[in-house]
């Protein structure tokens, strides 16, 4: 088997607070190969945005992360911030969720796609600037001559996250990391933006982490998907079994409590209660406080991620003695 | 769900609704107007749900809050009860509001942080001069329970409450007053689906024990889908399909309609999906389209549209449509 493009091991981030240590991801091992979709769904405060800014050591000096991070044959933990300043933006890209904080409003669209161009590729001014406009171009904006020396507080949203797209583009990277860049948008332009990945992942072979709160946005992305509860990995599958048969009671309660588009349903099934606190979480599995399911031993002891299949993990106890061996 | 009868009175009858705001363009420059809302008309009969649903900046909220009268709005009409209460006084229109009333997208800025839960759900009551001191607190209690929160939390501080139990008592303060009409913009888009879920059950279970009719403000067709009887979409200020759930959601007959449904991410991996993807952005509100504000974007486009404002038609019983097209429902 290829080594996979981004290989996390045990990977546990926890920020310090008032002299307390916050675990806030929790052991998390995950493995994406060159060209694959990985989607990383849960709620709010489970995690994902965490992890993917681990992966880019993005976070501040308070967080503390522990565990292996392999990509593309470096360890990206062991870099100095200015080796790790060589693989962001070149080989490593992120698309972040609002495209209006997180272009720089001081500067020019073409400014911000040229800058890795020139940093990176070591292009010259010129050549950068052709290469920006392309780059525009590519992301289906229109004019991109007079785009190029617009800025941001120009463009409307969707336009904003096109250049953010062209930005991640820019040095043709292995791996994007999509922290939920639909959410900000409406219904119309996210379908433009879902589009214009799937079309460049096409054509480049990009690989991407999409993370979402949107099983609508994975179902439509993703070869394989993560669903993560309160820090941790609950369920891992390929899009197909996730969808057909989830087993974690949390994935399956889900999907159930998502009213959809194209069916009718008399009533939604909805989790009780909310998510744990990070500095109060419960002994045993950590959803057993809101499961339907909950038995005994969930209120005890922590359940593993059992392997069920080739494809399929689920941190569970319903299936301790499928997944045990 | 209750369906409108035929002979049925309306509780809530909006007529060309307009609301202009005016704005300058440049130093010395000519006033111009944004059409945040341009003409709608809305009927709402008792009992039922009617969703507007639409993207951003196409109105929908300032439709909702003209209609409380939160907004002023610049023209039309709006009954309540045979009531116009467009040209109400102040004082009179204070006393219409304890029928109709309002629960807000953002459980974090629409509580006032340095009042305890109770000193928020007394408010409206005493404001309204309901009750005894005695009757008032019972009757605080009682809805804490109804919202299913605990009255034990009754001296907490909003802050000490999660999103989803925030905007039950965003819906325990509307609820309080024993309504008719709900008015309720984007109330679960704030919240993760579990509790999205939670709120709506809860919505619909108010609904059914205290005879609500609710006004349901989204962008999220899918809730709309979920909770609605009757949805109307709109575009930049107009309303340009109303139907009920099922003719809108299985036959949608506005170009506009039909590209917003197809959008929708569908949470199945082996779904067919024929979607329709518009070109192009909102277009602004303060320099709108000529003909159908729509025509820019829109796949079905003819020459007409690009001049004439679109006629309203019924394509199916209760199903109107402002477009050009010859289409049947």
């Amino acid at each position: 088997m290829k080594t996979p493009l981004l290989e996390i091991q045990d990977l546990t981030t926890s920020f310090s607070q008032s002299r307390k240590q916050v675990k806030v991801i929790d052991n998390i091992s995950i493995s994406l190969h060159a060209g694959e979709t990985l989607g990383v769904v849960g709620e709010s405060g489970c995690g994902k945005s965490v992890t993917s800014l681990s992966v880019m050591r993005l976070l501040g000096k308070n967080a503390q992360i522990r565990g292996k991070i392999r990509f593309d044959d470096v360890d990206l933990l062991a870099l100095s911030e200015r080796e790790m300043q060589q693989v962001r933006g070149n080989k490593l890209a992120m698309i972040f969720q609002e495209p209006m904080t997180s272009l720089n409003p001081l500067h020019t669209v073409g400014k911000q796609i040229a800058e890795p161009l020139i940093k990176h590729l070591k292009l010259s001014r010129r050549e950068a600037r052709q290469r920006a406009i392309q780059l525009l171009r590519e992301v289906g904006i229109p004019r991109p001559d007079e785009i190029y020396s617009e800025f941001p507080h120009q463009l409307s949203g969707g336009m904003r996250q096109r250049v953010m797209i062209a930005i991640a583009m820019a040095c043709n990277p292995k791996l994007i990391i999509a922290d939920e860049p639909t959410t900000a948008l409406d219904v119309t332009i996210q379908a433009q933006i879902l589009d214009l990945m799937k079309r460049l992942k096409q054509q480049h072979g990009t690989a991407i982490m999409l993370i979402t709160h949107d099983l609508g946005v994975v179902a439509e992305m993703c070869e394989r998907v993560i669903v993560m509860y309160a820090g941790q990995i609950v369920e891992e599958a390929d899009v197909r079994t996730l969808f057909r048969s989830p087993r974690h009671p949390y994935t399956i309660g889900l999907i159930n409590s998502m009213p959809e588009v194209t069916t009718d349903r008399e009533r939604l099934e909805s989790i009780p209660g909310s998510v744990p606190s990070l500095q109060d979480m419960p002994k045993g599995c950590r959803f057993a406080p809101r499961c339907s399911q909950a038995m005994e031993i969930c209120r005890k002891q922590a359940p593993d991620l059992l392997t069920l299949s080739e494809t399929h993990k689920c941190r569970c106890w319903l299936y301790a003695e499928e997944g045990g061996a | 769900m209750m369906q409108p009868q035929t002979e049925k009175t309306p509780l809530l009858e909006v007529k060309a609704l307009k609301k202009y705001y005016p704005v300058k363009r440049g130093l010395w420059g000519r006033a111009g107007v944004v059409r945040a809302v341009d003409g709608v008309d809305l009927t709402v009969y008792p009992g039922e749900t009617v969703s507007i649903v639409g993207e951003s900046g196409c109105g929908k909220s300032t439709t909702g809050r003209c209609i409380l009268r939160l907004i002023e709005p610049t023209e039309g009409q709006i009954w309540f009860e045979g009531t116009d209460i467009s040209r109400l006084s102040q004082d009179r229109l204070r006393q219409m509001r304890r029928h109709m009333q309002f629960v807000f997208q953002d459980p974090f800025a629409s509580l006032n942080p340095r009042k305890t839960i109770r000193q928020i759900l007394s408010d409206p009551l005493i404001v309204h001069g309901i009750g005894s001191a005695r009757e008032r607190k019972q009757r605080v209690e009682e809805m804490m329970e109804v919202v299913g929160l605990s009255k034990s939390h009754l001296d907490r501080y909003p802050h000490e409450f999660s999103g989803g139990q925030r905007q039950r008592i965003g819906i325990a303060r509307a609820l309080i007053l024993r309504p008719k009409l709900i008015i309720a913009d984007e109330p679960v888009s704030a919240l993760d689906v579990s509790i999205q879920a939670q709120i709506l059950n809860l919505m619909q279970d108010l609904q059914r024990e205290f005879q609500l009719t609710y006004l349901f403000i989204s962008h999220d067709l899918s809730v709309v889908r979920h909770i609605s009887d009757r949805v109307a979409v709109m575009y930049l200020g107009k309303v340009v399909e109303i139907a009920d759930k099922k003719s809108l959601y299985e036959k949608p007959a506005h170009p506009y309609t039909r590209a917003l449904l197809s959008a929708v991410p569908i949470p199945d991996p082996d779904a067919v999906r024929e979607r329709i993807i518009l070109e192009g952005d909102l277009p602004s509100p303060a320099n709108p389209p000529t003909g159908c504000t729509f025509h820019p974007r829109c796949p079905s486009c003819m020459e007409v549209c690009k001049t004439t404002p679109p006629p309203v038609k019924e394509v199916g019983e209760g199903h109107l449509i402002a477009c050009h097209l010859d289409v049947t429902g």
